[in-house]
């Protein structure tokens, strides 16, 4: 059997044989008859579109348009640094609140006029004081209604009848 | 001669080092309320039991289902009497406990309240003692009946007799307070003429009067004791919502206690504003 007969075709049609393909050859020549080198024309295709660039051309009336530019690029990355760093400072400070680290202010007392008091070392005054405290504490302690004694619920209805 | 000495040692040391007498002294509300705790805690597994086997005996109707049902049921039962007596050693701990009580109305409730706790004591051995099902049957329904005529309404008197106890208790401070104040603001009435005493005195019976008011609800509170101490024969008390009455009684009276004390608070402050 033909190797080149594809016997999965429907027609069993021989598969024409694939030739390489090939480039032709250029040849630049300074001088004549001396080969210089020859190149891909694909290649050659890319190297032209590179010199078909238009050419821009950065005068010296530019170079102030130039810094601007520089600058407000600068201007815009600060800008946004500053911006994320004033949220983790945020962050931060939230942080410490909730763990009650954050250096809160002390509250400090307000300097009222004391009055010397002619009964504030008075020995009646100071017992009737902590007689008042004692009641204020024991009213706070009472519990007038104790629910751990409820009476206990238990079942009374014992029969063995369906 | 000797061995007399050495008896008479052994028998101070027995009696000053006396565990029943130690345990005695430990033995508090709190521990009495765990004991009860854990009565109560017994009792319910019991009385899963119970229910287990009665429904096994319901349905098989053997002689074994039936063996099982009358322990079952005998078990809860014992277990139930000591709820109700670890319940009511813990009432009267916590009377025992309460200041404002007087000792003539502890005396009373005590007397009562052991008497409860030896019945149902004695309920136990009539439970170990039944022979039948129909037997536990029968005492069960009889410490029913004792339970729900003579428990409850001795349940309710204890636990509306400790509020206003406490109430008493507070509410007289306040007025020995409200004294003390009235004889301080006399001295300084003599001592110092340009004092306003007579301010003083105003608010004075301001705080008297929150006193009194608070008297008024304590005495209503103590009626109502009354409705539980000797209901109407003619129909059947509600002593559960008696009980809340009484104790929302002594919260408003317990509330005027405080107002007095807030004014008495005042009247030390204009009392210390005096100059020298």
């Amino acid at each position: 059997m033909n190797e080149n007969t594809n016997l999965n075709q429907p027609n069993n049609l021989p598969i024409p044989e694939e030739k390489p393909q090939v480039f032709p050859m250029q040849v630049n020549q300074t001088t004549q008859g001396e080969v210089v080198s020859y190149q891909n024309p694909k290649k050659e295709n890319k190297s032209q579109k590179k010199l078909n660039l238009p050419k821009i051309n950065f005068g010296s009336a530019n170079k102030f348009f130039k810094i601007m530019i520089i600058l407000l690029v600068l201007i815009v990355v600060l800008s946004i640094a500053l911006f994320f760093a004033g949220f983790g400072l945020d962050a931060i400070r939230n942080m410490n609140k909730s763990n009650g680290n954050g250096a809160e202010p002390t509250p400090t007392s307000t300097p009222v006029s004391v009055i010397d008091s002619k009964y504030a070392n008075d020995e009646d005054m100071i017992l009737i004081n902590q007689r008042v405290k004692d009641l204020q504490e024991s009213l706070n302690e009472t519990k007038l209604r104790d629910d751990n004694l409820r009476i206990p619920s238990v079942d009374w209805e014992i029969n063995f009848e369906d | 001669m000797m061995k007399k000495l050495l008896f008479f040692i052994f028998g101070l040391l027995f009696v000053f080092f006396n565990p029943t007498k130690i345990s005695a002294q430990n033995f508090n509300y709190q521990k009495a309320y765990s004991d009860y705790v854990f009565a109560l805690d017994t009792y319910k597994r019991e009385h899963s039991d119970y229910l287990l086997a009665r429904g096994q005996y319901l349905q098989a109707n053997t002689l074994a289902s039936q063996t099982k049902a009358k322990d079952e049921t005998e078990q809860m039962l014992v277990f139930r009497d000591e709820v109700i007596s670890t319940y009511l050693l813990a009432l009267r701990m916590k009377l025992l406990e309460s200041e404002g009580v007087k000792q003539s109305d502890k005396d009373s409730l005590f007397t009562r309240l052991d008497s409860e706790i030896e019945w149902f004591r004695n309920h136990k051995n009539i439970v170990n003692s039944a022979g039948t099902l129909d037997d536990l049957v029968i005492a069960s329904d009889e410490a029913f009946l004792h339970f729900s005529d003579v428990s409850t309404p001795l349940f309710y008197e204890v636990l509306s007799t400790i509020p206003i106890g406490d109430i008493d208790l507070l509410r007289r401070k306040g007025t020995d307070l409200s004294s003390l104040l009235k004889t301080k603001i006399q001295e300084i009435e003599i001592e110092d003429s340009n004092a306003s005493v007579k301010t003083m005195n105003q608010w004075l019976t301001e705080t008297e009067n929150k006193l009194t008011r608070a008297l008024d609800k304590q005495v209503e509170a103590q009626n109502t004791i009354l409705q539980i101490q000797s209901p109407d024969p003619r129909r059947k008390p509600d002593f559960a919502s008696l009980y809340n009455t009484v104790v929302v009684r002594s919260q408003e009276s317990s509330q005027f206690v405080r107002e007095s004390i807030d004014f008495i608070n005042e009247i030390i402050r204009l009392i210390n504003a005096i100059p020298k």
